[in-house]
């Protein structure tokens, strides 16, 4: 029997940016046409709510979790995955739960690459294009990225080694990231919880690009509950 | 105890104290240092570089550390730090303040009632608008090739060919726009800095340089021009931001060994004097220049070690003059104006 992996891509909340919250609120607004910003906010809310009761009637016991950015399982895993849902990462609170539910953290990325990726983020951050920098917060990646095309192929193979005939996986893993492209669907079982390529679509148009009754239809889209994966297989 | 380090966010000209008590990196307080007028916004935190941050924090810290400033603008002067400055400590900040006063003086002057605004022009319908490219006469020329008289082992070779000559058409129309915003802007603003392009969406991603009363007349300005292209482009207008793309200083903290390497690398005594360096310079390119010594690796070699060696204590002067044996009142820390990014092409 083949494993089975539900691909999760994910899109970050908006957490809690303290007192000087309202002078950040300003410049997403500015970046964000129109009401965006403020419908982003409330998709991402719901985009959550619909992973979280996805997850609810699933049997977590045994369930292996690949997670964007994690390189450590065990006691470290979990540490990080605790102070993230602390802090209110939507994502790792959903991880979390699973955690409790009997599901296992496993190392899912490669050190040096994320300390590469770590670089480009810092060398974006200090890149004086405000734009380009509020874009990156919200989310935008541009195309041709090799570190994401590197990460991704070490995820796979990662899961490809780890996730055993008849065992069951969860990939979280950010939305312009593609690494199921590199799992053979002949070795796995592959169930998409959301649409990576309609996520990505809606975080171009967040940034503008389309107008505004496109941007709507990506926003119901992303808010729509998962459904039908459960029955299936 | 735990150490503490120091984490700079920008420089102000005020006398009076500055004191959030949460919002700065990592939510921490901010408050001010001063000396002699100018005052370096800092947060004290028991990290000494980013790399105690995860990804996500990296971001949300740049949107902390930007907030910070564009909230001290609105009641003084501001100049920025280069994001992810950690000093060791308070004196250290001081002493290059002290020593480097003149120098980011002149630069308050020079961004003197000025402000940024950033602005990005976005195709509005990027897929229209390659339809309506492969629809000029051109492109369907070429594509009627394709079909007609290209054998079919070309065939991949010649859609390559179409699809670099549709990208040329984009980029000459968006170059075309573009000019025509800048030309609108000009009479309004003092400089302008473009941006690298994010994608093909994107015709124009610059940062202006403005006097705060020109700010009306560039929204004005803004708003004619997107009222008057239509549904076409998208207009976004960032700011009024701190000189971000003019004016972010460096606070560079030279390693002191590579000072005293270089000294010995110019066969310079205990002290020297800005002339001093520049002879030695001169006498030892002149001795070993590679044009002497074709093909020699070694004299290449040295030829190299010598420039950098220059170049090193060019910046280290204080006062026309450099001494190896003390360190300098203001120890050998410089803060200096970053070099703009300016996109290749």
């Amino acid at each position: 029997m083949k494993p089975l992996l539900y691909h999760v891509p994910v899109v970050h909340g908006v957490s809690d940016l303290g007192s000087l919250g309202p002078m950040i609120e300003r410049r997403r607004r500015e970046v964000c046409p129109g009401n965006r910003w403020n419908r982003h906010k409330a998709v991402v809310d719901r985009f959550w709510n619909g992973i979280d009761a996805f997850f609810q009637i699933i049997d977590a016991r045994g369930l292996k979790i690949y997670q964007d950015g994690m390189m450590s399982g065990g006691a470290l895993g979990l540490k990080i995955i605790r102070e993230g849902a602390a802090t209110g990462s939507r994502n790792h609170q959903v991880v979390l739960d699973l955690l409790q539910r009997g599901a296992c953290l496993q190392p899912t990325e490669d050190i040096g690459l994320l300390k590469l990726e770590y670089q480009r983020v810092l060398e974006l951050a200090r890149r004086q294009s405000h734009y380009e920098s509020t874009a990156a917060l919200l989310g935008y990646k541009a195309a041709g990225d090799q570190i994401l095309e590197k990460r991704d192929r070490f995820v796979a193979q990662t899961i490809g080694a780890t996730l055993k005939p008849a065992e069951r996986g969860v990939l979280f893993m950010g939305a312009f990231h593609d690494v199921t492209r590199y799992l053979s669907d002949a070795s796995m079982e592959i169930r998409q919880v959301k649409d990576p390529v309609k996520m990505r679509r809606y975080l171009y148009a967040l940034i503008g690009c389309v107008d505004d009754r496109t941007f709507e239809d990506l926003a119901t889209e992303m808010m729509t509950p998962p459904q039908g994966l459960h029955q299936k297989g | 105890m735990s150490r503490v380090y120091i984490f700079v966010y920008g420089v102000v000209k005020s006398k009076e104290p500055v004191r959030f008590a949460a919002g700065g990196i990592d939510n921490l307080a901010v408050d001010s240092l001063s000396h002699d007028g100018v005052a370096a916004l800092v947060s004290r935190t028991p990290f000494m570089s980013f790399e105690a941050f995860s990804k996500e924090a990296l971001l949300s810290n740049l949107a902390r550390y930007q907030a910070v400033l564009e909230k001290v603008m609105d009641v003084c002067q501001v100049l920025p730090v280069k994001y992810g400055t950690f000093l060791p400590d308070e004196e250290v900040l001081r002493a290059v303040l002290a020593a480097d006063q003149a120098e980011v003086l002149d630069h308050f002057e020079r961004m003197r009632q000025k402000l940024e605004l950033d602005v990005v022009v976005l195709w509005q319908n990027l897929p229209g608008l390659l339809a309506e490219i492969g629809a000029t006469p051109e492109i369907v020329g070429l594509k009627r090739n394709a079909t007609e008289i290209v054998a079919p082992e070309a065939a991949t070779e010649h859609r390559l060919v179409v699809g670099k000559m549709v990208k040329e058409m984009l980029d000459s129309r968006s170059r075309r726009r573009a000019s025509e915003v800048l030309d609108a802007l000009n009479p309004w603003v003092d400089e302008c800095l473009p941006h690298p392009l994010m994608d093909d969406t994107m015709i124009m991603n610059t940062a202006f340089l403005l006097k705060r009363q020109n700010r009306q007349a560039v929204e004005d300005c803004l708003e004619r021009l997107d009222q008057s292209y239509g549904q076409s482009m998208l207009f976004r207008l960032v700011g009024p931001l701190p000189p971000y793309s003019f004016c972010t200083l460096e606070i560079q903290q030279p390693d002191i060994r590579q000072i005293l390497e270089a000294g010995k690398t110019l066969g310079l005594g205990k002290e020297a004097t800005a002339l001093e360096i520049r002879e030695a310079y001169w006498r030892l390119t002149k001795a070993f220049h590679p044009d002497l010594f074709p093909g020699d690796k070694a004299v290449q070699t040295r030829f190299e070690t010598i420039a950098r060696a220059y170049r090193t204590l060019c910046d280290n002067c204080r006062d026309d003059r450099i001494c190896f044996e003390e360190r300098p009142a203001g120890g050998w820390g410089r803060i200096r104006r970053m070099k703009p990014c300016v996109p290749d092409g």
